[in-house]
């Protein structure tokens, strides 16, 4: 049975907090307005999110599908198998119901613009889920975007970073947050929280684990407030329901990441990345000597106290903001609410937004600070630092309980000690209106000031608009980078379709261009006729090529050039020696285009008995890598008789020893006979043909011919057999997605596609589907039987798309169906009390 | 009609719930008062790379930390937990610093710590942080 619950808070109340709201919209939409003008956009690294936009739209053109395959990853891969897709999905929504009217570019600004819009409205629902008094979720949309965290939800993390990801998420973790209870205390239905907790997931994964960790936080909570066991229980069920049904609901995206591991080994990729991000934490103690200074959330003191600047370059001094001129107003507001929450601790609310704030200031701080963190399932995969904008949500919470509590406080006071005769005569809407309007005040002209001074003033700094040295340096517009334009530009119009391109470029690390080069096919709306750059974080043959000394003398081996298919080179010329065949051919600024005849060939065929590889994804990687490697010092010629690698696949063989010239094994753990068998196992052994096995702990099998610390000590060149090849190639054609070619071929061989090993893609011999695998450096092939074959490719979607999609309807339609019937009970309880 | 002046609570729920509530919010405070006595008074530096458990390729290891102040600070690796056969002894300057072969020739499982060498003497060791070599 339910009872209405009669509003306790006044009208005038619950009207100036409204009020404050919509002040708190207005302010954040004049501040933003001027991206949406044509010409400027946001800045840091928005061009890549720029470029996942042009490149979805046209994927959804072709395809009709958001997973297709694309060539912003170099060698090629499914859009998002990287990446998580939420924010492209909600501007390709925004564009499609608008039916086109909202062109793709202003769709992109406005999710933007949305997602900060959003900000005070989840902020105002979760403090109002909590029940705090009207007063203090008005103050709290008021101070949304009050913190000044580059890497929080705030505006300088858009301005200055253009963090796409999480500007859906965070306002979504609010809204997820403000869900918890109802669905704990109230029962409520699970929908839509899961659903809340799905969107955040597709749009920004670590926001969805540390909505997991803080879950866990209410829970504590909730179980120190007199909860039994078995509610308790039912509780932490329906918070699991929550997660694990949000979790679901995302599977469309999620199955087919986890089942991509050929091109995608998630943990080399965080290997390498979270350490970049992490070391930009503090310690405890500066952390907390930021907050007390107010250089966490206010302004710094100086150049020299802000927040991780012990660790910035000079390229990062623009987030020195010490002569902003803004009071320490957040920090003092926040100091209060904890106060405040701290004396009433035995109020639900406020002992889970102390909590909440401890716990997201310790996580913060992250593993090397707390140890305990390394208990946490799945944390070596997190980047500490975007906890901030979690940070950041309870500090805003705390500092309006900190206005609201001190205003109660005040009036409280003054009330008892009648210092006003008659208070309690005047209506209380006009004591809320004023409360209100001095808060929006006193807010709006110290901190609203600064944010349009300071923010403002990065936002043209990062403009479209030529202004001489003020761009930022990922700006297009950045005269640098508008060289870097011309000569893509330039490419676009020589290149034909599906010949490649290639920049290499000196400081991988810390340049731009590797983005803007990495993106340029579909800033230049060219992504039918190139693969970019050979610099990037992305796994599988993009991966092989992008990391290690690789490059070095790449550029100057014909062979390799053949082999990667290169048509062009974009470099900067002085250290890089370029192959006779790559000839000087236009010059913007600092860059050189070499351009090449021939080479552009879509597919190869080996002849030779290739190496079998028994390995992990990881290790499949470094084997071809040390592969690549050897073939730098060798003659164009020799390709034809260097053994490739290929890949073992347990599941289904496909080769057998006597069709295999050598072995490596890279876990000396592995047992060969078990996999071929004695017999096969013995003939290869009286063959005499090598065995690689890396030694691991200084194990070495006695089987093993050959012992390695690593594939680098593997001289594969000396495994060239003299055999030229017989193969006659002809291209039929090729698309984004297929390949069609007729090959004649005197004795069996393999066939490969210069294109990134996936799954996903089919081959077709004379009709006949045939078994696709990975070839080195990474590439996909088939095995061809001697005569003359059609032979096509297509890429028929990402690997478990069919799964993940089932996964995602079967839990909506179940959630759906459990709140339907949830209601329906509801219902005729109503109606049987009513009789 | 009589007016009177809105209620003066922070929220619906008043503060008549459970006296545990205040639990976690004193377990935050101890935690966070345990870091800053750790690092603040005993001087204890923060390690940073790298952390428990993680693995390392590469025949050189780089060991970060997070450098509060300017002091000095010693690097030890062992094989033991109790750091009883210490392969490697240095003190260093910096943010990170690399030990290369041969210290590192078997491969398993590794332990390194630091502590600052301040003015007064040497500080309190860190934690050891295992740490395996493939």
């Amino acid at each position: 049975m339910t009872e209405d619950i009669k509003p306790r808070w006044s009208n005038g109340e619950v009207m100036a907090a409204r009020a404050l709201l919509g002040c708190a919209i207005l302010i954040l939409f004049a501040l933003i307005l001027p991206t949406l003008r044509h010409g400027m956009l946001m800045g840091g690294d928005d061009p890549i999110h720029l470029a996942y936009t042009i490149e979805l739209d046209r994927v959804l053109q072709e395809t009709g599908s958001v997973f297709g395959w694309t060539r912003i990853y170099g060698f090629g891969a499914p859009l998002f198998v990287f990446r998580p897709p939420g924010f492209y999905l909600f501007v390709q929504l925004i564009h499609m119901i608008s039916f086109g009217q909202v062109p793709l570019l202003l769709a992109h600004k406005l999710t933007y613009a949305l997602g900060i819009l959003v900000y005070p409205v989840a902020l105002y629902f979760l403090l109002g889920k909590f029940k705090f008094r009207p007063l203090v979720c008005g103050v709290g949309a008021l101070l949304a975007l009050a913190p000044i965290s580059t890497w929080g939800h705030s505006l300088e993390a858009y301005y200055d970073l253009g963090l796409a990801k999480q500007v859906i998420a965070i306002p979504l973790f609010a809204f997820a947050l403000g869900k918890l209870p109802g669905v704990v205390l109230a029962r409520e239905r699970l929908l839509p929280a899961a659903l809340l907790f799905g969107c955040m997931f597709l749009c920004h994964p670590y926001m969805a684990w540390s909505f997991v960790l803080i879950a866990l936080v209410y829970l504590g909570v909730v179980s120190c407030s007199g909860f039994d066991g078995r509610r308790l229980m039912g509780a932490t069920l329906r918070v699991g329901g929550v997660i694990v049904c949000g979790s679901g609901l995302a599977a469309f995206w999620l199955v087919p990441f986890f089942m991509s591991s050929e091109i995608h080994p998630a943990s080399s990729m965080t290997m390498r990345l979270v350490p970049l991000f992490d070391v930009l934490s503090e310690t405890a103690t500066a952390t907390v000597s930021h907050f007390l200074d107010g250089s966490l959330y206010d302004r710094s003191t100086g150049p020299d106290s802000v927040f991780g600047g012990g660790k910035l370059t000079a390229d990062w001094a623009w987030r020195d903001n010490s002569q902003s001129g803004r009071l320490p107003l957040l920090t003092g507001f926040c100091m209060a609410g904890a106060i405040l929450c701290a004396c009433r601790y035995r109020s639900k609310p406020c002992a889970f937004l102390m909590t909440g704030w401890l716990a997201s200031l310790i996580i913060f701080m992250g593993p090397d600070d707390v140890p305990l963190l390394s208990l946490i399932p799945c944390q070596k995969d997190f980047q500490y630092v975007h906890f901030v904008a979690i940070l950041d949500l309870f500090t805003i919470c705390l500092a309006a309980v900190g206005v609201g509590g001190t205003v109660c406080l005040l009036l409280a006071g003054v009330q008892r000690l009648r210092i006003v005769q008659n208070l309690d005569r005047v209506p209380r809407h006009i004591v809320a209106a004023i409360v209100a309007s001095l808060v929006l005040g006193f807010v709006t002209v110290n901190i609203y000031a600064e944010r349009f001074s300071g923010s403002r003033t990065k936002l043209s700094n990062r403009s479209f608009e030529l202004k001489n040295d003020r761009q930022t340096a990922w700006s297009l517009r950045n005269p640098q980078n508008r060289n870097m334009q011309d000569l893509t530009e330039f490419l676009a119009g020589k290149l034909e379709p599906f010949d490649r391109f290639y920049a290499h470029i000196p400081d991988i690390w810390h340049s731009p261009d590797v983005y803007h080069f990495s993106l340029a096919p579909a800033y230049i709306q060219r992504g039918n006729a190139t693969a970019p750059v050979i610099a990037n974080i992305m796994g599988g043959v993009n991966a092989i090529f992008g990391y290690g000394r690789l490059q070095e003398g790449l550029w100057s081996s014909e062979a390799l050039l053949d082999l990667l298919r290169i048509r062009a080179l974009v470099t900067q010329p002085d250290g890089v020696s370029v192959a006779g065949s790559l000839q000087p051919d236009f010059a913007s600024g600092r860059w050189r285009v070499f351009l090449r005849e021939g080479g552009g060939e879509a597919l190869g065929c080996t002849e030779s008995p290739p190496v079998l590889v028994v390995s992990d994804s990881l290790e499949w990687e470094s084997v071809c890598m040390s592969w690549v490697q050897s073939l730098k010092t060798m003659d164009k010629e020799q390709l034809d008789g260097m053994p490739f690698l290929v890949r073992f696949d347990e599941d289904a063989p496909l080769f057998s020893l006597d069709s295999v010239s050598a072995l490596y094994i890279a876990d000396p753990k592995w047992d060969p006979i078990t996999a071929f068998g004695q017999d096969a196992w013995e003939a290869f052994q009286r063959r005499q043909r090598p065995v690689f096995v890396r030694s691991v702990n200084n194990s070495i099998p006695t089987w093993g011919s050959v012992a390695v610390q690593s594939a680098r000590q593997i001289a594969w060149t000396q495994l060239i057999s003299r055999m030229d090849s017989t193969a006659e190639i002809e291209v039929l054609g090729e698309s984004r997605h297929s390949l069609d070619a007729t090959v004649r071929i005197r004795q069996s061989g393999l066939l490969y596609f210069k294109s990134a090993h996936y799954r996903g893609w089919r081959i077709e011999v004379d009709g006949a589907s045939t078994p696709s695998f990975a070839i080195s450096p990474g590439f996909t092939a088939c095995r061809m039987e001697p005569g003359e074959h059609k032979v096509s490719f297509r890429y028929a979607g990402i690997n478990g798309g069919g799964i993940g999609l089932s996964i995602s309807v079967g839990t909506l339609l179940l959630l759906a169906g459990i709140g339907f019937r949830k209601r329906k009970g509801v219902a005729a309880e109503h109606e049987k009390t009513a009789a | 009609m009589k007016r009177r002046l809105p209620e003066m609570g922070l929220c619906e729920e008043g503060p008549g719930g459970s006296k545990l509530l205040c639990v976690p919010i004193l377990v935050g405070i101890a935690i966070l008062a345990y870091l800053l006595f750790r690092q603040g008074v005993q001087g204890v530096p923060v390690p940073t790379r790298p952390l428990e458990g993680e693995g390392h390729a590469g025949p050189a290891v780089r060991f970060c930390w997070n450098p509060a102040g300017h002091e000095d600070v010693e690097l030890q690796v062992a094989r033991k937990r109790g750091f009883g056969n210490i392969l490697f002894e240095r003190r260093v300057q910096g943010a990170w610093f690399s030990v290369s072969p041969p210290v590192f020739v078997e491969s398993g499982k590794y332990y390194w710590r630091m502590r600052k060498i301040r003015a007064k003497g040497p500080g309190t060791w860190s934690r050891a942080i295992p740490f395996t070599i493939d």
